[in-house]
């Protein structure tokens, strides 16, 4: 199957630094795909790029077979859900909703502002102004202005970053529900690990303008290709040049076999479903154990002796 | 569309800087006429030597020089009040007086003028043009400081109560700094509303009080006057020069 | 403050309730003859002439001035520079500003004397004393006090509001006019009543550009208080004005606005 979202060696150098260097993609239809990376890393660019608020200096966007990279934003058909949202003040929620529909002259807007109200629970409220509105209903007054027109692509620039934490758990599910029921392909931004794990189908991982991974959320995170993806998904235990996951680290107080290492305890946290004990080995390195919270607990200075499975060692080409 | 405003702007900039340009650079025109006869300083001469432009550009910066010093201090003062107690009241007839015609806060100064003689026995002049100018310009001054007030944290004043200092002493060493700049400005402000008010002078202005707008006027409307080019572009030369030493100050 | 602002607001109140004076000044009895008088067709004439010219004063510098604050508020780090381009010819007093134009304007004005040398015209283009003359006058006077509002509306306008406009499919004209005008309500409002009120009372513009043939509102006022010695009269228009003023402050206030 072709592609539905093409980026072709994509550049963007701005006055001295390169926000995005040579970033190539391919997203296919009714995927939910996830640019995840720390900030600046040029995931926002690229997706600004996507959308048509910034030109790319090299390289090309291909939309279902049609090139778009030289189309102003009001030309491509995606559309965007920004982080600030960005919603009308002087509008109200169905005027809001309705902007899109009457820029494009598309008949039959009632029908659709009201279905589109419904899929995101705020039938009632078209009325009110933005500023009349929770955080959470205003996240969905921006998203059904985005869905409202049915773009092929579904642009999403860290639409959780403005939601409290609790409720941004809860919507985060419901958006997963949306774009499953709605087939629409979404293309997401973010700098929250869990939320690009948790939603994507797949995913790239930026650094530094460049891609350094793509593939599942489940590839990246167990076959991590470089040390700063290792690090940067999840936590990681560097010992002797030799990567391993807290969760895979198993921590005793008897040796087991040859293969353990001898230690003591410098910290041990409780964490309510689990437990985290950090020891220092003798050859320096400091390493993570988490645990299950029904086990022993330990004492800070205590020795212990840590382990792992072999095949839970992750080793990078220096 | 970018280009298209530039243009704009352009011609926005010339429509608005122009006609003083030109009149500046006839000032320096030999010729009694709108034709270029060469460049001279004739007019300069002839406006410095007439003692009637002279004396009344000397009222006019009396006038301006004390209602400012007067508008400076009882409006740095009101704004500190209105700060600490705000009134929507006054703070609502403060912009009334600033957007009311200049027309009708002659004619009303003029009458509280007429009205107050019927107990004190004073005439129109000098003092009263001052405690007009005093009177318009207040707003203006009010307005200043109090920008600068809202951005000033009442939590310093208390600080300076709490180490020691009396409420005096408190506005005098925390608060009049602060506002320094502000107050500055508020007085570069009332001065050169003062010095260029016409219509408010002419109204309650006596005998001994002709102002240099008020000889301005009087020039212009008997006709266009080489003189009057001369003069005009002194003005706008000092009160520009005014302006960008205050904005230098203000700035370092 | 009251004693300046308003004892004397008072007194002009109380003024027009009162009879003229023989020699000037007012007596009594308290009457209200002096507003029946402004019911006069002639009054009415000029007071709907000045509402006029205030009103297409404020129109005019506020369209004039709308595409010129969007260029200083999109430019970048000279925004300082071109804002005080605006302001500078502010600081020269509006009589020098009136003068430079009848320079201009009159029968041998410096663009009469062009187009003559230029072949253009043998008579003169009657350019002044006329109502033309007056607004141009006034737009000239007051586009600094249209700019400076809009600007500091437009300047606060998020950018990502005009790109959310782009993204549902706004051209940039449309999103010109439905995002960046309908948010810069505020700032025309404020233009609107900063530039209206004090039209609505000039007195040098239209003394000096208009002549006598464009007689206006705050003419009348000054002649009332100076040559007719009629002072109630003179002071029943104020109070008029003075109320004119009021309203729209208030309506001002409503939408809960700051003018300055």
């Amino acid at each position: 199957m072709p592609a539905l979202l093409e980026l072709k060696q994509i550049s963007k150098r701005f006055a001295a630094h390169c926000a995005v260097a040579d970033v190539s993609l391919s997203i296919e239809r009714g995927q939910f795909f996830s640019l995840l990376g720390p900030s600046g890393c040029g995931k926002t660019t690229t997706l600004r790029i996507v959308a048509g608020f910034e030109t790319p200096t090299s390289g090309e966007v291909w939309l279902n077979g049609t090139r778009i990279d030289p189309l102003p934003p009001y030309q491509r058909n995606v559309n965007t859900v920004f982080q600030s949202y960005a919603l009308f003040p002087h509008l109200t929620v169905r005027e809001n909703i309705e902007f899109g529909l009457r820029r494009k002259r598309v008949s039959g807007c009632a029908a659709r502002v009201a279905k589109v109200l419904e899929q995101v629970r705020l039938t009632g409220k078209e009325n009110r102004k933005p500023n009349e509105l929770s955080g959470g209903e205003r996240q969905r007054v921006a998203l059904a202005r985005a869905l409202v027109l049915e773009p092929e692509v579904l642009l999403l620039d860290e639409p959780l970053s403005a939601l409290d934490p609790q409720l941004r758990k809860q919507v985060r599910a419901e958006l997963k529900d949306l774009q499953r029921r709605s087939g629409i392909t979404f293309l997401l931004v973010t700098h929250d690990q869990e939320e690009a794990l948790s939603l994507s189908d797949r995913m790239a991982v930026m650094n530094a303008g460049v891609v350094e991974q793509l593939g599942t959320p489940r590839e990246i995170y167990q076959r991590p290709k470089t040390r700063f993806l290792a690090s940067f998904l999840g936590a990681m235990n560097w010992i002797g040049g030799v990567g391993v996951r807290p969760e895979c680290t198993r921590i005793a107080r008897q040796p087991n076999g040859n293969g353990s290492r001898r230690g003591r305890v410098t910290r041990s946290v409780f964490l309510g479903s689990s437990m985290h004990v950090e020891a220092r080995l003798e050859s320096g390195d400091m390493v993570l154990a988490q645990v299950a919270a029904s086990s022993d607990a330990y004492r800070e200075g205590e020795t212990v002796h840590v382990w792992w499975n072999s095949s839970d060692e992750l080793r990078f080409p220096d | 569309m970018k280009r298209g405003l530039a243009v704009y702007a352009i011609a926005v900039y010339a429509f608005l800087h122009l006609p003083l340009l030109i009149l500046a650079i006839f000032s320096f025109n030999a010729s009694k006429f709108t034709l270029w006869e060469g460049f001279s300083l004739h007019w300069y001469r002839a406006a410095l030597a007439d003692p009637e432009l002279v004396e009344s550009a000397l009222n006019s910066l009396m006038i301006a020089a004390s209602a400012t010093a007067l508008a400076t201090t009882i409006g740095t003062l009101a704004a500190y009040a209105l700060w600490k107690r705000s009134s929507t009241w006054l703070a609502g007839s403060l912009y009334l007086s600033l957007v009311t015609p200049e027309i009708v806060t002659g004619v009303s100064l003029l009458a509280f003028f007429q009205w107050a003689f019927r107990f004190l026995h004073w005439k129109l002049g000098m003092h009263t043009v001052i405690l007009a100018h005093v009177a318009f310009s207040v707003a203006y001054v009010v307005v200043v400081v109090m920008a600068r007030l809202r951005t000033f944290d009442p939590a310093l004043e208390e600080a300076a109560l709490d180490l020691g200092a009396d409420e005096f002493g408190a506005f005098r060493r925390v608060t009049l700094p602060y506002l320094g700049p502000a107050v500055a400005a508020a007085a570069m402000l009332a001065f050169t509303v003062s010095i260029d008010d016409y219509v408010i002078t002419s109204l309650v202005a006596g005998i001994d009080s002709q102002t240099l707008p008020m000889t301005i006027y009087a020039m212009a409307r008997r006709g266009v006057n080489p003189m009057l080019n001369a003069i005009s572009t002194m003005v706008a030369v000092v009160l520009g020069a005014m302006v960008l030493i205050s904005e230098r100050l203000r700035s370092s | 403050m009251l004693m300046t602002l308003a004892v004397p607001s008072a007194i002009v109140c109380a003024y027009s309730l009162l009879s003229r004076g023989a020699y000037g000044g007012v007596e009594r009895p308290w009457t209200l003859e002096n507003f029946r008088l402004l019911a006069d067709p002639m009054y009415l004439r000029i007071f709907f002439r000045s509402l006029w010219m205030a009103a297409a004063a404020a129109v005019l510098c506020i369209g004039l001035a709308f595409p010129l604050a969007l260029f200083i508020a999109r430019s970048g780090r000279r925004k300082n520079l071109y804002l005080s381009l605006v302001i500078l010819p502010f600081w020269t007093s509006f009589l020098i500003r009136i003068y430079a134009w009848m320079f201009l304007l009159r029968d041998t004005g410096l663009i009469n004397t062009v187009l003559r040398a230029a072949g253009l015209i043998r008579q003169p283009l009657p350019l002044l004393y006329n109502d033309g003359a007056v607004l141009l006058g006034l737009v000239y006077g007051f586009l600094p006090f249209a700019v400076l509002p809009l600007y500091a509306t437009l300047e606060r306008l998020d950018p990502t509001l005009l790109e959310a406009a782009a993204d549902l499919g706004a051209k940039p004209l449309e999103a010109l006019f439905r995002v960046t005008v309908p948010l810069c309500a505020p700032g025309i409002r404020a233009a609107a009543i900063l530039i209206f009120v004090p039209c609505l009372g000039t007195y040098l513009a239209s003394d000096l550009l208009g002549g006598s043939k464009t007689i206006l509102i705050g003419n009348v006022i000054q002649n009332q208080f100076t040559a007719a010695r009629d002072w109630p009269f003179g002071a029943a228009l104020s109070v008029v004005l003075m109320m004119i003023a009021l309203a729209l402050m208030w309506a001002a206030r409503r939408q809960g606005e700051e003018l300055v």
